[in-house]
């Protein structure tokens, strides 16, 4: 295993609270490992600017195998930085080589406020879960877990549409900051299965709601979305939303 | 100390159902009169939170993550063990209690242990109604998988996604309460102090992770699900913000800290890439059922793999243990890993690995299906590695994945500390000295859904505390106690990161006190440690304010805290003079199996803190097995 | 608290998308209305392109078309009704969620935006707003008769020679060269429109969604083939005066 070491501009974005103004700065940070993953290399800058006495690069990261859906970095332009299915925390150094020019900045959308340098506050998806993302069941007098076979191919696509993490790239990726792909993929996951089926056309419709409430921008099927979503959820799940909001109005 | 655990008296099979029918209940209108304080939101917490709010309880949840759905229990990858016998393997309660015990090396509580295994069935069921998209068949019934070490298939899986999709059921059913206006949800909180007030915990100190600003919340009685202190060696498979700090805030206040020794190693993980690495990541044990763990015969063959020819390999598991091979139990596989790589004949960089091989399964059943039932991982790995695993043994080494010790509670999940309750990976009991697979989503799950909400209203129907405001000078005192500390971290201004220190605190740990610890090595640890605290304490760099989103203060805190916690950790293997499950003591093994020595240490050992330079007293709640007889833990 | 959290629900599922015209107004709801007019739009231009081709057919028939279609009211207005309703609906909704989506993002990104996307996509608002202004010159061309060579007066019927207008105006290579460039722009903006209108509406098919983008391609660029082979077939002498 060979270990090649770069030397890296960055242009990151700063900004010191919520209600300041932010600006791009630049860093040189060196002896990068083509091993490092991505927010390894940040923790590395970040140990050189505390050892200079600066304050480091506040950024989100939690379980850094792609699945806390915490990490959130436009990485040259592209939302975890364009690699498919592949968060920031997996996005491996060894895509950069030697002097390369990387910029580094938060999901952007009104929905998504930045709160410090790359740390943005996405409790806008926890309200549109709370709207109506989940089945009206109490704890206890579940029925047993196989009264009620589903079919494979069912169960599968709901499992595709469950798989999405929370992330938002999907906003942070489209040209009108659409939430349309996350809140879809919530509905889908739970209108695939009979038990979603019962608040299946109330769900949609508050969730659809709720998203407008927030401030995402629409649909204009530019399937960015798909392109960077980790989790690589289709947008056939925009379609499904749309139809069972349409079919919503007339219910 | 009070450690009276309060098992129900009669038998094993009796002991909960009986006990649910003696316990006080709360009447419905009063119910809405005692406010619950939740920390922690993984599955353990947010199950407990949508249960107990469903219940008519005022509830206040608080998570140190942006969102309730990011606790680390998302990450669990393999499964969810529950006896529905589903597969008509002979599977029963009683089997998947007889398993838990053993696996756990006879030193968990049997009752605790039996309760968790009956109501396992109830979790799927749950799960299930709830929208939880687990693995079916062809014919639409649930798909069952055979995972760490079990004889029977009881695991069931989403994908290699089991625990977030677990944590987004748990995780709606708390907002759907947060939209009923029944539950508090504070994100990007985390907890600094415990209040206790006339011997009962009654609140909690927070910090606003974004402005700073810290708030005392009162309640009746507080909820700990905050998790394993893993990270504690600093490279573990837990999350990077997984700590130590509320548990331990809550030991410093007097609730006896159990078992810490008692730390899992997982065989399966990617082994460290070099000095920088932030994190070690596991790969899901499913991946034994079709891999074959093996290194070279001869130390320090340096060959490629595919050079080095059958008969100069060694696969060590099917070797030692032909009747459960490479399904031998996490600490036994972990333990020969590091074995063969002590012996010089580990793989890779460091020689800190072993193989893990699918050219015979891909030649038995094909890539195609390897790719099925694996795909997502495999990707994983080659997306951090850049190995190609369908052509390249992948190379695979333990790391600290599991805590099993944590606070102790007795049968209601309540702490010596009344109204105090812990749950989850936070408390000590289900697990004993090693953890089984595909358990920990199924403590979790059981302790939030079916236990805590009815060994809780038996508190509050008794407890009879009086109403209080986090005006009480306890509250404001807390509050003082936080800031001060966090004012002495900002004000050392020293030359080191935190992240340096904790980077060496871990060294230590794991070299000394991870999957083989000697009396030697801990007692140089009870040196080294408080050598270490004391430089961090003079020479640690916090920038920035305690007024603004301030991540290396948040570190700092959590480090400080691990400091401490360490020095407890590292006592309790050196007292506990035997080896059991994970804890390997090297001077009691046998033919390098964990030697145990019921005689002197069949209990817990419960340590309480008896303040800043004094020795932390070790107490003892003796286990008694009446159903489940110990015998020598084989798996050859 | 259990009554009270369904109360709470009752109350908040009424006002949400209580009637149509809020639905309309809502993000996807928008999304609908662009959908069905672009339906609407997109037929019209097909029966349009229908009537245009019969230019080939020679300055008779062509003529006869243009004077039975003017002949008949009921038919001519109905359709300038659906027009004026439709186009209007679909640019002012047009109008409303690009500034709608400029305020979702308030901040753009300092290195521009690479996340991949549809390129037909991105340029509807550009591709549209040239087919407007195409729309209003063919209209000041052929319905007001204020630009473009004209025949000095109208045929003894008292109908406009609609055959000589066509012919003068696209000998002319400039407004040929701009009925070309409003056809190729019209390719573009149906190419995206046509596959779009399949999700706003929610018609998704495992088989035939792969298919639709080809599939839209082939309709918006065909149709512009069609159209633009009159004013080429002019310039080049194929269709005489």
């Amino acid at each position: 295993m060979s270990d090649k070491k770069m030397k890296l501009k960055l242009h990151v974005y700063r900004q010191a609270s919520k209600d300041a103004a932010g600006a791009m700065k630049e860093y040189v940070v060196e002896d990068v490992s083509e091993h490092m993953s991505f927010l390894e290399m940040m923790d590395h800058l970040n140990e050189q600017l505390m050892n200079k006495g600066e304050e480091p690069i506040a950024f989100d990261h939690d379980c850094r195998e792609g699945i806390c859906g915490m990490c959130s970095m436009v990485i040259n332009g592209i939302p975890h930085g364009g690699h498919r299915g592949v968060t920031a925390c997996q996005l491996h150094m060894r895509h950069f080589k030697d002097g390369d020019e990387i910029f580094v900045e938060p999901w952007r959308a009104r929905a998504f406020p930045v709160l410090r340098d790359l740390v943005v506050d996405r409790q806008a998806f926890d309200r549109i879960v709370a709207a109506g993302g989940y089945v009206s069941i109490n704890t206890g007098g579940a029925p047993d877990a196989n009264a009620l076979p589903i079919s494979k191919k069912e169960a599968d696509l709901s499992m595709d549409a469950a798989a999405c993490i929370g992330c938002g790239a999907c906003v942070a990726a489209c040209k009108n900051a659409s939430a349309m792909l996350f809140v879809a993929a919530k509905a889908s996951h739970l209108n695939h299965l009979p038990q979603g089926e019962p608040e299946r056309y109330e769900r949609v419709k508050k969730m659809a709601a709720q998203m407008d409430a927030e401030g995402f921008g629409t649909c204009s099927n530019y399937s960015s979305c798909e392109a960077v979503c980790p989790k690589e959820i289709s947008v056939r799940v925009i379609a499904e939303f749309n139809r069972d909001l349409l079919k919503a109005q007339a219910k | 100390m009070n450690l009276d655990a309060k098992i129900p008296e009669g038998p094993i099979e009796q002991k909960w159902s009986k006990h649910k029918l003696a316990l006080p209940l709360v009447n419905p209108a009063n119910k809405r009169k005692h406010k619950v304080i939740i920390v922690g939101t993984g599955l353990a917490g947010a199950s407990a939170a949508a249960t107990l709010s469903e219940l008519g309880y005022q509830v206040e949840v608080f998570c140190f993550q942006d969102s309730p759905r990011r606790a680390h229990s998302i990450a669990a990858q393999g499964g969810i063990n529950a006896a529905k016998n589903y597969q008509n393997d002979g599977d029963s309660v009683r089997r998947l209690a007889y398993d838990t015990v053993k696996g756990g090396d006879y030193r968990s509580r049997e009752a605790n242990v039996y309760r968790l295994a009956e109501v396992s069935a109830n979790i799927i069921d749950q799960c299930v109604a709830q929208g939880v998209p687990f693995a079916r068949e062809y014919g639409g019934h649930l798909a069952n998988r055979s995972f760490g070490g079990a004889q029977v298939s009881r695991t069931f899986y989403a994908r290699g996604q089991t625990g977030q999709q677990l944590l987004l059921g748990a995780y709606q059913a708390l907002e759907k309460q947060v939209n009923a206006g029944a539950v508090k949800m504070h994100s990007r909180h985390e907890m600094l102090e415990l209040v206790v007030v006339d011997g009962h915990a009654r609140g909690i100190v927070t910090r606003d992770l974004v402005t700073g600003k810290l708030e005392a919340w009162a309640g009746d009685t507080v909820v700990l699900a905050t998790g394993g202190y893993g990270n504690v060696f600093y490279l573990s498979t837990n999350a990077k913000g997984s700590n130590v700090t509320a548990t331990w805030r809550a030991a410093k206040k007097g609730a006896g800290f159990a078992n810490p020794c008692y730390t899992q190693i997982h065989p399966t993980c990617i082994p460290q890439a070099g000095d920088y690495q932030s994190k070690l990541t596991l790969m899901s044990e499913s991946l034994r059922n079709d891999g074959r763990v093996w290194v070279p015969k001869k130390a320090g063959d340096a060959r490629k793999p595919a050079q080095i020819p059958e008969e100069e390999r060694d696969y060590y598991l099917e070797r030692k243990y032909p009747s459960f091979g490479n399904l031998a139990p996490r600490d036994i596989s972990s333990r020969a890993a590091k074995q063969v790589c002590d012996e010089g004949r580990g793989v890779g960089p460091g020689g800190r690995g072993v193989y893990l091989d699918f050219a015979d399964a891909i030649k038995r059943v094909g890539k195609q299906v390897i790719s099925e039932r694996y795909g997502n991982l495999f990707d994983m790995y080659a997306t951090i590695t850049g190995d190609d695993p369908y052509t390249v043994p992948m190379r695979i080494y333990p790391a600290v994945h599991y805590t099993m010790g944590g606070l102790w509670v007795d049968y209601n999940l309540m702490s010596n500390l009344p109204g105090l309750h812990v749950i989850g990976e936070a408390n000590f009991s289900d697990h004993g000295a090693n953890r089984l697979g595909a358990s920990a989503l199924m403590q979790g799950l059981a302790d939030g859904y079916f236990v805590l909400p009815y060994t809780i209203s038996a508190y509050l129907a008794t407890a009879k505390q009086p109403k209080l405001t986090s005006d009480h000078p306890e509250f404001k005192k807390a509050v003082d106690d936080a800031r001060a500390r966090m004012t002495k971290l900002l004000n050392v201004k020293g030359k080191r990161t935190v992240d340096s220190f904790h980077r060496e605190l871990g060294v230590l740990l794991w070299n000394k006190c991870g999957m083989g610890r000697t009396e030697k090595g801990l007692k140089e640890l009870l040196i080294e440690i408080p050598r270490l605290r004391e430089e961090f304490w003079r020479n640690v760099n916090v920038p920035g304010s305690a007024e603004s989103l301030n991540q290396a203060l948040e570190k700092a805190g959590r480090v400080a805290d691990f400091f401490e916690f360490a020095e407890v950790l590292v006592l309790d293997a050196l007292d506990r003079d035997e080896s059991c499950g994970g804890h390997f003591r090297e001077e009691h093994e046998d033919q390098g199996e964990a030697k145990r020595d019921d005689e002197k240490f069949q209990h817990v050992s419960v340590w309480e803190w008896k303040g800043e330079g004094q020795a932390p007293v070790r107490h003892k709640e003796p286990l008694v097995f009446e159903s489940f007889k110990p015998s020598i833990r084989s798996y050859k | 608290m259990a009554e009270a959290s369904e109360l709470r629900r009752e109350a908040a599922s009424e006002p949400l998308f209580g009637s149509l015209a809020t639905f309309a107004m809502s993000s996807v709801g928008s999304k609908v209305v662009m959908a069905v007019t672009g339906i609407g739009l997109w037929l019209f231009i097909t029966a349009h392109l229908a009537g245009n081709l019969t230019a080939f057919l020679g300055r008779e028939i062509f003529n006869g078309y243009a004077a039975a279609l003017h002949h008949n009211q009921p038919l001519l207005w109905g359709m300038r009704l659906a027009l004026l309703i439709g186009f209007p609906l679909h640019i002012l909704t047009a109008a409303r969620t690009v500034a709608l989506n400029r305020a979702a993002r308030p901040v753009e990104y300092a290195w521009a935006n690479k996340s991949p996307a549809r390129a037909a996509a991105k340029t509807m608002m550009l591709s549209g707003a040239v087919v407007l202004a195409f729309l209003l010159y063919h209209l000041a061309h052929f319905t007001w008769r204020v630009t473009g060579p004209m025949p000095a007066a109208p045929l003894p019927s008292g109908d406009w020679d609609a055959y000589s207008m066509l012919v003068m105006g696209f000998q002319r290579p400039l407004i040929a060269g701009f009925y070309v460039l409003g056809q190729v722009l019209l390719a573009a903006h149906l190419s995206h429109g046509l596959y779009s209108m399949f999700q706003h509406l929610g018609l998704w098919g495992r088989r035939w969604t792969p298919w639709l983008q080809s599939a839209a391609l082939v309709v918006g660029y065909g149709l512009c083939i069609a159209f633009a082979s009159i004013p080429l077939a002019v310039l080049l002498g194929i269709i005489k005066p």
